[in-house]
């Protein structure tokens, strides 16, 4: 009983996710669903490594941007079929995961984030100086659109989009659940709440860190590719401060280390931003203040206030 | 030859500029035991502070940078009790002071932005003075740089040594809850330590800003350098802080001597990746330990 109760919601989620393109029609109001499902995968993919494991990761925006790129550079360069970019741009991100995971090995807490962080921003130089590969500051135009048989995704309102990016929030929601009840992902929570234990009792500090780094990554290779296809154009500001901010709002938003506390977060935060699209400078003001307005008074985020409402509830029942 | 000496100037003048940045990073990092992300986006607002006062209320060069260094060491007692002080306690305080400084960060440069739109802004050149040393010219802010920076540090480390609050933030370096037992309050030492680094950052802004220009971008490059410099040196030390700071401006100065401008920052970080791989504790941190 209990086990139906817990999964009930899903074909709920499913069922909201299909409904809301056919409710939603005009192009813009289409446009933000499908940012939301390619924020919320971003978010919940961050969040693997940020909010269960602890690790100060700064790296997920470069490969975002990597996957970005491989996707942009396949698609321009070679006649490859552009839907089998996306497994490989997935492939691309967790080659540089490695890469990425090599400070994580010896180095601790804020180390990380240094290490993590200057690896990302050495993508845009790296993407700058190979030019001939990746158009250097003016990026690559002019990519392919994704088409199913004569369809483009880009018909219908983007409606193709949508539904692509729709199965993939869906994927990944439903992948993050599952490993935040598994050894994996009850492992990572011992580890980053008591290290010491952990190893004492068995458990690989090093191996399920680099798991979860490479699940994150390859999650966020595929949303860069998806960026890619989206927009029809790729540049250097996948790697940006933008993204990078207005990711970690979403997650410190909606709450970090819970499971859907980030969709939550990619929702308002989409809107929020869309709502202020004309006031340049004060969109990010915005975003700046509700990101330390959340940190003061709810540190949990929405989905910590959520439960909070809950609680009063178990603790009866209990 | 003269590419030597063109050489070590560069190095000189960046290793200043890299020290006033690292060494109120370090300082910080030792003392509270967090990271400021947001200063970079203070050292750009120290520089925009000081253009304010030069260029819209008219003072002289000499007071308008002064007056725009302490004007950002008193919005850094703001910064403190809004940014730092209600995380620092709270359990995984370390990743909240990150994002929230980060947080900061955005808000400085959109406020910068809002504050001085778009137009690229530049202090003028701090004195007139030159000296020529084999062959290549040294003169005006860049003479500054390599004499006021390694001065405002000797003199900060003085201040660690000799005085009643250096002692302080000693005690509470090397054991806090002593130092609490001996009567020391973490918060005002807090607060003269974040002062002091916002202050430094501030400086280096000013120097930036009479070396290049003034934009609300202008302290990302300089912060990042800043990390490689902790990496190098090891955070918490400010001996290791200060041959990083000089070690990462050669570096940076001879490949892009040899390299050029658009590979020098790929092979300082990879310089920086390697040495956090094989000597995470920092290059020069059981040297200077010894010392």
């Amino acid at each position: 009983m209990a086990n139906l109760r817990t999964w009930a919601g899903w074909p709920a989620y499913a069922i909201v996710l299909a409904v809301l393109p056919l409710v939603l029609t005009d192009p813009h109001s289409r446009l933000l669903l499908i940012l939301i499902t390619m924020y919320g995968m971003l978010a919940l993919s961050w969040n693997l490594t940020l909010g269960f494991a602890g690790i100060f990761n700064f790296a997920q925006i470069g490969f975002f941007g990597i996957g970005a790129y491989t996707a942009g550079i396949l698609a321009t360069q070679t006649g490859i079929d552009p839907w089998l970019t996306l497994p490989i741009s997935a492939v691309s991100a967790v080659l540089a995961s490695l890469v990425a995971f090599l400070p994580v090995l010896r180095l601790r807490g804020i180390y990380v984030g240094l290490a993590t962080y200057v690896f990302s921003q050495l993508c845009i130089y790296l993407v700058l100086g190979q030019a001939g590969l990746t158009g250097g500051a003016g990026g690559i135009v002019g990519i392919p659109r994704l088409t199913l048989g004569e369809t483009s995704l880009r018909a219908d309102g983007r409606i193709g989009y949508y539904f692509l990016g729709a199965a993939l929030l869906f994927a990944t929601t439903l992948l993050v659940r599952l490993i935040s009840r598994s050894t994996l992902g009850l492992s990572l929570l011992a580890i980053r709440d008591n290290e010491a234990l952990a190893t004492s009792r068995g458990v690989s500090r090093v191996r399920q860190h680099l798991i979860i780094f490479m699940i994150g990554a390859a999650l966020a290779g595929v949303a860069g590719a998806f960026n890619t296809y989206l927009n029809g154009v790729v540049s250097t500001d996948v790697f940006g401060f933008g993204y990078l901010t207005l990711l970690l709002s979403m997650i410190f938003l909606g709450g970090s280390g819970s499971v859907y506390g980030p969709i939550a977060g990619a929702v308002v935060v989409t809107l929020v931003t869309d709502a202020l699209q004309d006031a340049g400078a004060w969109r990010d003001v915005t975003v700046a203040l509700l990101i330390l307005v959340v940190l003061w008074i709810a540190p949990k985020g929405l989905a910590g206030l959520a439960r909070r409402a809950i609680a009063p509830r178990v603790k009866e029942n209990a | 030859m003269s590419g030597i000496s063109a050489i070590l100037t560069s190095a000189l003048v960046l290793g200043g500029l890299y020290l006033l940045m690292a060494a109120g990073l370090t300082l910080i990092w030792s003392t509270l035991r967090v990271f400021n992300f947001g200063h970079g986006a203070l050292l750009m607002f120290g520089a925009y502070l000081s253009w304010t006062l030069l260029d819209r209320a008219g003072l002289p060069l000499l007071p308008a940078l002064v007056g725009g260094v302490l004007a950002l060491a008193l919005l850094g007692v703001v910064y403190e009790f809004l940014l730092v002080s209600p995380f620092i306690r709270r359990p995984n305080g370390d990743m909240l002071v990150m994002v929230a400084t980060l947080a900061a960060t955005m808000l400085l440069q959109s406020g910068a932005l809002l504050l001085w739109g778009p137009e690229i802004k530049q202090l003028p050149p701090l004195g007139s003075a030159r000296i020529e040393l084999g062959g290549s010219v040294v003169q005006g802010t860049q003479l500054v740089t390599i004499i006021l920076a390694p001065v405002l540090v000797g003199l900060l480390a003085l201040a660690l040594k000799r005085t009643g609050i250096g002692l302080t933030v000693r005690a509470l370096e090397q054991n806090r809850e002593h130092a609490q037992l001996l009567g020391i309050s973490p918060r005002r030492v807090y607060l003269f330590v974040v002062t002091v680094a916002i202050a430094l950052a501030a400086v280096a802004g000013v120097l930036l800003g009479s070396m290049r220009f003034i934009s609300p971008t202008m302290g990302d490059d300089p912060l990042l350098r800043a990390f490689v410099v902790l990496a190098f040196g090891g955070a918490g030390s400010l001996g290791g802080t200060i041959a990083g700071a000089y070690a990462i401006g050669l570096l940076e100065a001879v490949t892009t001597y040899y390299f050029g401008l658009s590979w020098s920052p790929v092979l300082v970080f990879l310089a920086m990746i390697v040495i956090m791989l094989a000597r995470p504790e920092g290059l020069l941190r059981s040297q200077v330990r010894s010392a």
